[in-house]
């Protein structure tokens, strides 16, 4: 049997494709599958055809979702003059975590990448320009603290400008709750960067 | 800070290598192509976590071996800290005390100070030979520097491949704007690490060489102000998209050094152009020792034999006075003046061990 026909190393070549994985978790991951009970397989398999089928952008936000729009879009409790920039849907879950933002979203889809060759037109910034009617008075950019996430925020400054729109960043420093002789030096040379008067 | 013992495992020709390092000196005695420069190259990288001469990981791997390891346990302030760096599945992880730790927790168990054949032509060699020498002086004080160090090269990288595609003004200054943010960090630290610098090397320079001859080091950036930079590459832009990549800034800085006033890379003597690295080395150290307030361990990979006479005894002198760890490789023994507290491995085929009589 050649071993494109082979389900075994098939499955194990498909898990190694995922993030993260190298070949010895992406075989151990099988011979769990092949060892567990069936419907564990079956419950993946499904999940995993569903996931690409029914899952897809919102078309007010880019948001991954079911329905369109997604339930942050359609919720009408929350204000409509904020929007909080993501790069990534986990960024977006991470900031509703929180449970203290009450504005609306925009997933990006990455950051402004040249060295990985993605520019303005691979996100969707188009959407997000869209979005700028006259509601919405405030931009947060909250992309990650990378060289990429703060030269797309000063390009997303730039661009919403015009609009009479105001962005802000999101602050960067010593993180809560943890004790400051644990802060790694980055950290705590850009919270004294940062700081502020009280 | 010292080390007390040292652990190596499949890196370049080393299989296997466990020294226990004698606090003062420690020589690596041995023929040419025999691993001792790879094991003060191991020793390099599990302080910084960068490679010395290696451009990529896989290059420090054991030719058929799947991994590599350097680990060793660091004295430091009556503290005893573990250290380890390794590469499996290709990528790089660091740890201490044995938990998986990132670069900025990582730095400050270790320092060390390389003194290579390389140096020895550093006042002749390229402005970038002399910034690595600076960036890698400012990093032992500054760890943060070789984040922002990454993040201006990532930058400029970018705002380089921009203008080479031709995108739009709005993104390529919204990466001048970040570029203009971390070169500014990079240049400050730079600028303040040689204010600290410039009077210890000069008196570095003068134990060497006596009273008649007066050196002087000064930092040297491209760009005076780091308040110009975003406005200075909006205005080049148009140049440098010409020339396909940006000019002006902190990548093109450099370390002057002058001799009663002039340039030494033009007029110094190869004597006197080996007393100014001699003094830059020196100078490096005692930064570190007083106003850092770090011992730094010492790599020494056969400087002697690059140095002359009069400067090699300079040099013994000083580390003499130095009160920390020292590595040192050498080829032909004669050239070494240690007498007291000192422990020879022998380097041969990739195998160390301690050489017969020792201590």
């Amino acid at each position: 049997m050649s071993s494109e026909r082979d389900p075994i190393r098939r499955l194990i070549h498909a898990f190694s494709r995922l993030p993260g994985i190298g070949e010895k978790t992406a075989t151990r991951l099988t011979f769990f599958v092949l060892e567990a009970e069936e419907e564990v397989a079956r419950d993946l398999a499904s999940a995993l055809a569903e996931v690409r089928e029914q899952v897809r952008l919102c078309s007010v936000c880019c948001n991954l979702t079911q329905e369109d729009p997604c339930r942050f879009c359609a919720d009408p409790r929350r204000q409509d003059d904020v929007v909080c920039v993501v790069e990534s849907v986990p960024g977006l879950l991470a900031i509703e975590r929180t449970g203290e933002f009450r504005g609306r979203y925009h997933v990006l889809h990455g950051v402004l990448a040249p060295l990985d060759g993605i520019g303005p037109e691979q996100l969707r910034i188009t959407e997000l320009l869209r979005r700028l009617d006259g509601t919405v008075r405030e931009l947060i950019v909250a992309t990650n603290p990378s060289v990429e996430g703060e030269a797309t925020a000063l390009y997303l400054n730039k661009l919403a400008a015009p609009f009479g729109v105001r962005t802000t960043r999101i602050a960067s420093g010593v993180p809560i709750g943890s004790d400051l002789e644990y802060a790694d030096q980055v950290t705590l040379t850009r919270a004294l960067e940062g700081r502020r008067e009280i | 800070m010292h080390l007390t013992r040292l652990l190596i495992r499949d890196f370049r020709n080393l299989a296997a290598v466990d020294l226990t390092p004698h606090a003062r000196f420690n020589v690596l005695a041995g023929d040419n192509g025999q691993g001792k420069t790879n094991l003060l190259e191991a020793l390099y990288w599990l302080a910084t976590l960068r490679p010395l001469r290696a451009a990529r990981l896989r290059e420090l791997v054991r030719w058929g071996a799947d991994g590599t390891s350097v680990s060793a346990r660091v004295r430091a302030d009556g503290l005893e800290h573990r250290l380890e760096v390794r590469v499996s599945d290709g990528d790089r992880a660091a740890l201490r005390e044995g938990k998986s730790a990132r670069a900025a927790e990582y730095f400050g168990a270790l320092a060390v100070v390389v003194f290579t054949p390389e140096d020895v032509g550093l006042v002749g060699a390229s402005p970038q030979a002399r910034r690595g020498f600076l960036d890698r002086a400012v990093f032992n004080t500054r760890p943060v520097h070789l984040g922002d160090v990454n993040d201006y090269r990532r930058a400029l990288d970018s705002r380089n491949t921009l203008l080479r595609q031709g995108a739009s003004a709005a993104v390529v200054e919204a990466y001048e704007t970040t570029l203009a943010g971390a070169g500014g960090r990079v240049m400050r630290s730079r600028a303040s690490y040689v204010e600290r610098f410039a009077p210890v090397f000069a008196s570095a320079f003068r134990g060497i060489v006596g009273d008649d001859i007066e050196a002087e080091v000064r930092y040297r950036p491209s760009v005076e102000d780091p308040s110009t930079l975003a406005t200075l590459w909006a205005s080049d832009r148009e140049r440098d998209r010409q020339r396909g990549f940006t000019q002006q800034g902190p990548h093109a800085d450099d370390l002057e050094l002058k001799l009663l006033g002039r340039s030494a890379r033009a007029y110094a003597s190869q004597g006197q152009r080996r007393a100014l690295v001699l003094a830059l080395k020196i100078a490096e150290i005692r930064v570190l020792t007083e106003t850092a307030g770090l011992t730094p361990v010492l790599l020494l990979d056969d400087v002697s034999s690059e140095l002359d006479a009069v400067r090699n005894e300079r040099l013994f002198e000083f580390l003499h006075g130095f009160p920390g760890q020292v590595f040192i490789t050498t080829t032909d023994a004669a050239w070494l003046r240690l007498e007291r507290d000192v422990r020879t491995f022998s380097v041969a085929a990739g195998q160390v061990i301690p050489a017969a009589g020792s201590d």
